[in-house]
């Protein structure tokens, strides 16, 4: 560039915790990648206009949930809504399986996770943000982050434990998916 | 005793509390009630357990190398489209006060669009912010119809248009529609492509263009950006949020294609 010396940009410092945030969502490392390349472009063109008062990770992490929900909007042919984590959240996995997997290992009991939760738990656990924060990165109300929270961790916890993930997951009845 | 209000601690409370989110004199509080609640007690030191080992799964995650692709956003000169144009901008009224107005008027015609021209990729890019984020009605008719999308559109435009093959570039036809252009009963056209990761780009072709030819120009605005030029009476832009880069070799592609 002629008029300025290359110091580095604020966004770059944030791409990998963006990279693992969106590998987070996906669960695939080259479509979050993608995602991630999305997602510092429209950064990028919208960093003239960005007003300060938001603090930058958040203001990265919205831009990224967004750039994926449309994606995978398009991409599954519907309209953008959120899951409905709250009700059809188990995997369809019939029951007999669980006893037998060895749900020890993080990385598979986050992956039964519902996006959303999973997500959830990152923003406020691993990167620090507040409720308030992570609220605004998923476009939820405040009080569908504290009890999705609740859920990814008691349902977290459960699979850790070994137990399987459909047992008193709720107070309340679910649906289930009838295979 | 648990009814007493005094008394009570929230889950959201409880969990503010294990991640350490709380106010001193709340803290306080859950901490006394945690003392009498055992069940709890456990609750909260197992989120905490699993905080520290999510912390210790995700840690390893941030040590890879950014890749070059996203790296490149940033060292690439064009990334400074801003930087750049506001250096243009201040480059072009200081050219102005010192050259006086009759470099300003030979500047004009050489340098800048005329209204008209400069209106394209404006309407251009609206159609395209519109239309492909259209999940089920992108266009009017689909490239299963090409041939009645491109003879109906030719008939309304009053041209023999044809549609460029964007499959070397990746990018499959969508299909089209009829749109009207800012000027005068003139029509336009758009048509949209699609590539397998479901960008979209469009191709908007105006009738009625009065000035002479120009030069491939670039214009971008918010999350859209768009190559333009006026060719024989007709306007075209190429209209994409893939970022400069991405889009240019495409537009190349595509003003070979007409212009030939």
């Amino acid at each position: 560039m002629l008029f300025r010396l290359r110091q580095p940009h604020p966004i770059e410092a944030e791409i990998p915790r963006l990279r693992r945030f969106a590998l987070a969502l996906t669960r695939d490392r080259a479509l979050a990648d993608d995602v991630v390349q999305d997602c510092l472009e429209r950064a990028l063109a919208a960093w003239a206009t960005r007003r300060n008062e938001a603090s930058l990770r958040p203001w990265l992490f919205t831009i990224l949930h967004n750039v994926w929900r449309s994606r995978r909007a398009r991409e599954g042919g519907r309209p953008d809504s959120h899951p409905l984590d709250e009700i059809a959240e188990e995997p369809s996995a019939s029951g007999g399986q669980w006893e037998r997997l060895e749900l020890r290992d993080l990385d598979v009991a986050l992956g039964l996770l519902p996006e959303e939760q999973r997500s959830l738990l990152l923003l406020v656990v691993i990167e620090g943000l507040s409720y308030e924060e992570a609220a605004r990165v998923q476009d939820v109300p405040l009080g569908t982050v504290m009890s999705r929270l609740l859920r990814a961790r008691e349902k977290l916890r459960r699979l850790t434990d070994g137990e399987p993930p459909h047992v008193g997951d709720d107070a309340r009845p679910h649906l289930r998916r009838v295979k | 005793m648990t009814s007493d209000p005094a008394n009570t601690v929230t889950d959201a409370e409880l969990q503010a509390y294990a991640d350490d989110r709380l106010p001193a004199d709340d803290r306080l509080r859950v901490e006394a009630y945690l003392l009498k609640d055992s069940g709890a007690a456990a609750k909260v030191a197992a989120w905490q357990d699993q905080a520290e080992a999510l912390r210790q799964h995700f840690a390893a995650g941030l040590d890879e190398p950014v890749p070059a692709a996203m790296a490149a956003l940033f060292t690439r000169p064009k990334r400074g489209e801003i930087i750049l144009r506001q250096s243009l901008r201040i480059a072009a009224v200081l050219c102005i006060a010192v050259l006086g107005a009759a470099a300003g008027w030979w500047g004009r015609g050489y340098v800048m669009p005329s209204p008209q021209v400069a209106a394209l990729p404006q309407e251009a890019t609206r159609a395209h912010l519109v239309y492909s984020r259209e999940v089920l009605h992108p266009v009017e008719v689909t490239a299963q119809e090409e041939q009645h999308l491109v003879n109906w559109l030719s008939k309304r435009l009053g041209t023999a248009l044809s549609v460029p093959s964007l499959t070397a570039q990746g990018y499959a036809l969508v299909g089209g529609r009829l749109l009207p252009a800012s000027s005068g009963n003139h029509a336009a056209a758009q048509f949209m492509y699609e590539n397998r990761q479901g960008q979209r780009l469009t191709l908007y072709v105006r009738s009625g263009e009065a000035g002479s030819d120009t030069a491939f120009r670039f214009s971008s605005d918010g999350p859209a950006a768009a190559f333009y030029w006026v060719d024989g009476g007709f306007g075209y832009a190429l209209t994409g949020e893939t970022g400069r880069e991405a889009l240019l070799p495409v537009a190349r592609a595509v003003y070979e294609n007409l212009t030939r």
